[in-house]
Formats: structure tokens, sequence, C-alpha cells
């Protein structure tokens, strides 16, 4: 027995055994791995027991190191009132039988934001995320050239440096003299304790790099002048609580870049996740609305891991809410065989999203056309087609403290920022400035200008997919109170429930 | 004596619920304070918490009540595990004013704002020792 083999055995046992049971079953994966099951009441009666003396003997004795003993195998909700156990939106199904869900409530360390629900209300200002499954492929780069690139066109952008294990941009933009007083780590330890208020105004500065242009890029570091001893406040940073009790860290995010979107009124808002897997650059990928760049090299580093991801994404109840908000970008170019690193790129980054994220062609296509999200190889528009960042020699020793080289920046993000222009900016926001991408334009086959983003072009059967199956509708709303006497004083003084609600286990 | 913590949480919990459909204050609050201690205690003997052939946790500090246990679990819980379980915990110290001498107290002192806060903090115990125990950790 294995981690692997684990879950699908349990889940098998749990098929076989939900008709007798004749309940709901949630099989709980704990921190170790181990698996046992989470059922409505004790069994009543001899059928009953009998039925569930059997199931939890297969699953003890089936699971091996990842079970556990007969007599812990099985828990009960009734027995537990008051422990605030999972509700049944917080768990996967697994399989369907005999009119019953069988579930599962996955208990993890970290990461368990990849599978966070993504915002589906469009987001003023725009929200774009950076991220990149490993350092120096130039992604804090990009997102200071684009920011200056928009504080050309006259938009008001605010960065925000949440690479926080490494933080990068924000100093990058912001000299020492410069920054403001507290970062974002500062925010998230006096937040825990309702204190934030307190530096609300002291964590935005504005950069420099826009001096002699009509917008104007702000900056929020990941510390300021005044943050003191970083290590101390970084650990404390990811604690999911906020000033009104438990809080999920995407929730908490959110209200940061809120409130400095209410503050400072930004057009744009550019988000630098920090590199890799964590659940940190799960929550700006998923719960912030955003655009999400993700940057690749041709590596085969990149791929696997973007493949783990991708791979994870494709259980995810909302996969169809996250996946046209990605776009695959192409870092650090070389300068030789462009033309087949770039082909080579293409495939690997197809393939991912054909093996996870694109919607198959099912065998018969007459049969309720319906538009599905699907992009050939080379379609322009598609977002596994990577929008080149060339690398480049001024790039090495490139300050955005101090002037920018406009040539390098156009002959390295030439094809990105017309790309990204014509893909997210409003054709009337870009008039004045068509000289610059008309120049573009003649430098090859990536600098070409994107076509208007067509989105689904293609019409397929997406409900016959095997790999984005129907969404599963969320059974939401707010968790009940498990409070017995809460429940008798609201039907004595025919009231409502108990106001104290349970945020999440 | 063999202690469950597990089971004494939620038995005082039970009996704090049902006094409280009755608006029995006083000894509800009393019930609150034990099965927040219970609570906390299950989840510190998950983490590493010695306890005594009696089943008493061996170290001085942490053989009280939840008057004093409230601030030592936050000092106890350490690390990425420790965090866990301190998340659905109030920072501050709402059972600063519970004692259990407080039974032989007359029944007028027990109001329902006092009262409300230690459910709030007992509530947020019991979460805490649930995720523990859905956690496997228990």
């Amino acid at each position: 027995m294995d981690f692997n083999k684990a879950l699908e055995t349990a889940r098998q046992i749990a098929v076989d055994h939900v008709g007798e049971l004749d309940t709901d079953i949630v099989l709980v994966r704990d921190l170790f791995g181990r698996i046992r099951a989470l059922l409505d009441h004790l069994p009543k009666g001899k059928k009953e027991k009998d039925a569930t003396k059997s199931f939890a003997k297969a699953l003890s004795s089936g699971l091996g190191n990842y079970g556990y003993p007969q007599r812990d195998t099985l828990i009960y909700r009734s027995n537990l009132e008051g422990l605030c156990l999972p509700e049944e939106y917080q768990a996967s199904v697994l399989a369907t039988q005999d009119g019953h869900e069988i579930r599962l409530h996955d208990r993890l360390l970290t990461g368990s934001e990849w599978h966070a629900e993504p915002m589906r209300e469009p987001q003023r200002p725009k929200r774009f995320t950076f991220f990149s499954i490993k350092g120096g492929v130039g992604r804090s780069t990009t997102a200071i050239i684009l920011a200056r690139h928009l504080a050309r066109l006259g938009k008001r952008v605010l960065i925000v440096d949440l690479d926080l294990e490494s933080p990068g941009v924000g100093s990058s933009l912001l000299p020492e003299e410069q920054l403001p007083e507290y970062g974002v780590v500062d925010w998230f330890v006096e937040d825990a304790l309702g204190n934030a208020a307190a530096i609300r105004d002291q964590m935005v500065a504005s950069s420099r790099l826009a001096d002699d242009l009509p917008g104007e890029i702000l900056v929020a570091p990941s510390y300021g002048r005044r943050t003191g001893d970083y290590l101390p406040k970084l650990g404390r940073c990811y604690l999911e609580r906020g000033p009104n009790g438990p809080e999920q860290w995407t929730h908490r995010l959110q209200r940061l870049i809120e409130l400095h979107e209410a503050s400072h009124q930004p057009d744009i808002v550019l988000l630098d996740s920090r590199t890799g897997l964590h659940d940190s650059s799960a929550a700006l990928v998923l719960a912030m609305g955003a655009q999400t760049l993700l940057f690749a090299v041709e590596s085969r580093q990149t791929w696997k891991v973007y493949g783990f991801l991708f791979g994870h994404w494709r259980q995810h109840p909302s996969v169809r809410d996250l996946r046209d908000k990605l776009w695959i970008v192409a870092g650090m170019v070389p300068e030789t065989d462009r033309e087949s690193y770039l082909d080579k790129l293409t495939e690997h980054s197809w393939n991912l999203f054909m093996e996870n994220l694109y919607d198959e062609a099912p065998p018969d296509t007459e049969d309720v056309p319906t538009e599905g999200f699907t992009f050939d190889l080379k379609e322009e528009a598609a977002p596994h087609t990577p929008r080149p960042v060339f690398w480049h020699r001024g790039l090495q020793t490139f300050d955005p403290s101090s002037s920018l080289d406009v040539q390098m920046a156009d002959a390295a993000y030439g094809a990105f920022l017309t790309w990204f222009d014509q893909a997210f900016l409003p054709e009337d926001e870009l008039r004045g400035h068509r000289t610059i991408h008309s120049r573009r334009r003649s430098e090859g086959r990536f600098s070409m200008p994107c076509r208007p983003i067509p989105r689904c072009t293609v019409a397929l059967r997406s409900r016959a997919s095997p790999i984005c199956p129907p969404r599963t509708q969320r059974r939401s709303g707010p968790t009940r109170c498990w409070s017995k006497a809460c429940e008798v004083r609201a039907r004595a003084s025919g009231g409502r429930h108990c106001s104290r609600r349970i945020i999440g286990s | 004596m063999d202690s469950d913590f597990l089971d004494t949480a939620q038995r005082h919990w039970d009996d704090a619920e049902l006094l409280l459909t009755q608006d029995r204050l006083a000894t509800a609050d009393h019930l609150l304070g034990i099965s927040a201690e219970c609570a906390l205690k299950a989840v510190m003997v998950a983490l590493g918490m010695g306890l005594n052939a009696r089943g008493a946790p061996k170290a001085r500090e942490h053989m009280v009540h939840i008057d004093g246990l409230w601030a030592a679990f936050q000092s106890f819980a350490q690390g990425r595990m420790g965090a866990r379980y301190i998340e659905p915990l109030e920072p501050g110290h709402p059972f600063g004013d519970w004692s259990p001498g407080q039974r032989y107290w007359n029944r007028s002192r027990f109001t329902d704002s006092r009262v409300d806060q230690h459910w709030s903090a007992c509530e947020a115990s019991l979460r805490t020792l649930g995720r523990c125990l859905l956690d496997g950790v228990l």
C-alpha cells in the first residue's frame, strides 16, 4: 500500500459499502495520508451496526499503514458536535453510488490554497499576477517594464511585491530612501491584531521610474524603512487569522489589495508572486480574479512542475472560471535559434493545456454543438501560445531606479508589450501610441500584433469532455452553528438562529 | 488517573449547552471553562506535552485551569503545526476573568455578556480540537 493506492482503495471500499450503509460517506485523509470515514450518526439497529462494522473492518484492513485501527476508523458527526467538522462543500466528490455521495476531505499542511475558489467577478481595476515555476526567468523585471510601459500610456499602476521570501520588485523600484515606512509583511502582522489602520497610509510610495511619464508607478514593497527585523515578521505572515477571527489567507490578501486599490485608485494592479508552488502563489493565481502570466523557459523542470499544477486543476470544480485567465509568457528567449526554441516551447505549452485544461474534441461533434475551450497548436490568440520576452544583454545590468534604456526595452519586450496592449487595453486607450506598435510589427513572427482575443474559437460539445466534467454544484451558504443551545433559544424566541457562524475548519 | 481530554472537552460542552437552554448561566459558565481547558490540553498532548502517571501535565506551567492555560497554550504551540491550532483562538485572554472558584459565587453574578464571551472562546477551543482530530494528530 502506498499513498496513491490508499485513496483508490478507500474509494472502492466506500463504493462497495455505501449501499448497505445507506448514507453519504466523507473520507477524511489526514496530514499523514491516513484515511478514515466520517458518517452522520451512530448506527441504529442490528442491520446498520453490521454494515458499519463491516465497512470499518474493510477500511482498516484494506488500507494497511494508511488506515486507522478498526475502532478509530469511523467517526460520527453526532458524536463530535461542537468540534466544527467540515461541511459537505469542503469535500470533493469522489463517486456517486446508490444515490449517495462519497466525498474526500483532504487535510493539508500547506498547498490547500491551490484548490481555492477562483474569483468570478470582473475586477476594477484590472489585476495581473506574475507567476513562475523557477527564478531568474525575468518575471519581476517584466512586471517593472510593463509598469513603465503602462505609465507611458498614462496609466496609474500599482505594483505589489508579494514575493515575500525573496523581495525584489519593491526594492528594485524604490531606493532605500524612497521606501515607504512599512511593507506587506508589516500589514499582515498588524492586521492579525486589528492594528492595520495604524500603518495603512504608510505602505505605498511612488517610483521615480515614471517621473517623466504621464502616468504613475505606485509601489507596495514587501518591507519598508521601519520594518526592522524582517524574518520574525515573515514567520507570522501566513497566519490564517484576521482581526475578527479565523480567516483564510487568501481573504486576508484580498483585503490588503482592496485596501490599496481604494486608497490609491490605480488603473491597473500588478501582483508579483513568489516562485513555485507556494500557498501565497496559489492565492494570487486563483483568488484575486487576476489575469495570470505564467512564465516559462524551455526546460524539463518547467513543464514537469506546470504539469503537476495543471493536473491538480483538472479536478478543480471551478476550472472553467480559472482556465481562461492563464497566459504563457516565454521568459529569457535566447538570442540564437529563436524560432526553433519557441517552436519547442509552444509544443510543450500546448500539450500542457491540451492534457489538462482544453476541452477535448469528442468523437462525434454533430450532436449538441456548443462552444468549447480549445485552440490549435499555432493559434496566436491561444492561452498556450508563448508571448516572448527576449534575452538582452542590457537586461543584465538594468537598474529600474535609474533611467531605462528604451532601445533595450523595445528589443526585449516589444512583442510582449504589443500583445499585452491588444489583449487587455481597450482600443481607445491606445490611440496616440500606434507608432511604437507599428515599428514592432516589422520585427518578426512573434512581434505581429495579436488578434483580439477570441475565446472559445472552436465549436465543441464541451459537456461531453472527459477532461472538464460539468461543474459540480457547490453547496455553500452560511455554515451552520453547531450549538444546540442556540437552536433551542432561536426556536423559543422565534428569532434567527445564532449569529455566531463557524467560519471554517 | 486516565485522562481523556477529548471526551471531557465534549462532555462538558454538551452539558453547558444543555444548561444554557434553560438559562442556567452560572454552572454553564463553569463547564465552558472546563471544556475549553480539556480541549486545549488534548491538543497539547497531541503536540507532545508530556503527562505524568496521573494523567496530568508534567510541566507545572501547564498544570493549570483555563484562566492560566489560554496564554500557556499560545506559548506552547510553536512552528507550522502549532500555528494551525492557534489560528482559531483569539489572541486576547477571554478566560482571564474565569476561575474554578467562581462555582461558589451567587448566580446573579453571571451575566449574558460574560457567558457569551466564554462560549465563543470555548467554541474556538473545540474548533482547534476538531482540526487536530481530522488532521490525524490526536
